[in-house]
């Protein structure tokens, strides 16, 4: 895929988070544009796409929420070894499922460890307000993201690509 | 990807990234500002419509504040006539002009459950500097401006899990502390004294991180018995955080300590 069109999804991604995820919370949980141009991006055009625009959105999502890039790219990194794992197991379910499993518990992941970082600082971590207020109604948020993105792109003829590293010319 | 997040790390907090993170944060902003621009009616008619009684309920409220208070004005500026006029038979003035204010906009919002965070469009360029404190438009305490680049700052709300303000209760003098809660609310700690709903919370200006008599926001609900050692007291703010788009930096204080960081 073209470099300045990951380029483009990625500022697009970054400034959505911050623009249009605040306006539509469910509970205390918004969209997370990042984690699904990501994963959308993986299963597309592939892990080699992918592992371009992951640190890319991480530091431009960084800049604009004034969290550590690091920290971001840290919590992001997931989706690339599962939904890998889960293509070279041969996990029988189809790729919209692969998606589903990557992109939900990549944002799961993603959500703990900034709620883990935001505890590091001071912050109160109650588990059940945590569980029912962000967990939760971020699971939905990403499913609902991911699904209503995929399939219009499946509709229009885009076609998933593997999602392993070895299949994409990065077997060690 | 792991090296790479190690040295992104190391280069943020070198402070390697500021000058990036500010060119990006001015490119940015009008796209922002103009996305945000279209989304936002869409998201306020959803909300108004899941929330019809809740609106009347409040408009309802709001109309018998506005009475209340058009009252208490016309009170208080009988009275401040009645004060300039006795300063003047005295002899004496007050110097109450030495503040300076900069206005600017919030052009991005963080909300999670741990983080209330907003940016705005001014920064170092405007005289801004971390730890000034941020009004809204009508003077009650919004938060901190935790970071600052050249033309835009983030600010850190008083509704963020990790803020903290000495505040004292208007109507008894009572000393406390507000913080963030997770559900981007507000709670009233450390108080032993006897509270009422509808009490005023201040800033008691104790500590030096922020100035006296700053309007923060009114009691409630309070629960708690004459067992506990402090009472449980929730303070819903004066103005509502996710809806300002327009804040005062105050540019005048120098705050006396400051304790910041970001994740």
């Amino acid at each position: 895929m073209n470099v300045l069109l990951v380029l483009l999804l990625a500022v697009t991604a970054a400034v959505a988070q911050v623009s249009v995820a605040p306006l539509f919370p469910v509970s205390a949980a918004t969209f997370d544009f990042a984690l699904a141009s990501s994963a959308l991006l993986l299963v597309f055009s592939g892990p080699r796409a992918a592992m371009f625009a992951l640190p890319l959105t991480a530091i431009l999502l960084g800049f604009v929420t004034d969290r550590s890039p690091a920290l971001l790219l840290v919590g992001y990194l997931p989706l690339l070894p599962v939904a890998a794992v889960l293509a070279d197991l041969h996990v029988p379910i189809n790729r919209y499922a692969q998606l589903l499993v990557a992109g939900l518990s990549t944002g799961l992941f993603v959500r703990l460890l900034l709620a883990l970082a935001a505890v590091a600082h001071g912050a109160a971590f109650p588990p059940g307000v945590v569980v029912w207020q962000l967990f939760l109604p971020g699971l939905l948020l990403d499913f609902l993201l991911l699904t209503i993105v995929y399939f219009p792109l499946r509709f229009v003829g885009w076609d998933p690509k593997s999602m392993t590293l070895r299949r994409s010319g990065f077997a060690a | 990807m792991v090296g790479l997040a190690l040295l992104l790390a190391i280069a943020g907090q070198a402070g390697a990234l500021d000058p990036v993170q500010g060119a990006f944060l001015r490119v940015s902003s009008p796209l922002t500002n103009l996305v945000s621009g279209i989304f936002r009616p869409i998201a306020s008619f959803l909300s108004d419509a899941g929330n019809l009684n809740e609106l009347q309920e409040e408009n309802r409220r709001l109309r018998l504040e506005n009475e209340q208070l058009q009252t208490q004005m016309v009170d208080l500026q009988r009275d401040a006539e009645r004060a300039r006029e006795l300063e003047a038979a005295l002899g004496i003035s007050q110097q109450t002009g030495d503040e300076t204010r900069v206005a600017a906009n919030i052009v991005n919002r963080i909300a999670t459950p741990f983080d209330s965070v907003v940016s705005i469009d001014r920064g170092a360029a405007a005289g801004i500097q971390p730890g000034m404190v941020v009004l809204s438009a009508q003077g009650t305490l919004i938060g901190t401006v935790t970071e600052v680049f050249d033309a835009s700052a983030f600010v850190r709300l008083i509704t963020d899990s990790r803020s903290k303000v000495n505040a004292q209760v208007l109507e008894s003098k009572t000393d406390g502390i507000v913080k963030g809660t997770p559900g981007r609310g507000l709670t009233f700690d450390l108080v032993r004294a006897q509270v009422k709903i509808g009490d005023t919370i201040i800033t008691s200006g104790l500590g030096g991180n922020y100035p006296p008599g700053l309007p923060i926001g009114k009691v409630s609900a309070v629960s708690g018995g004459p067992q506990d050692l402090y009472l449980k007291i929730d303070v819903e703010p004066f103005v509502r955080l996710s809806t300002a788009t327009t804040v005062v930096v105050l540019t005048s204080f120098v705050p006396q300590r400051i304790e910041l960081t970001t994740p």
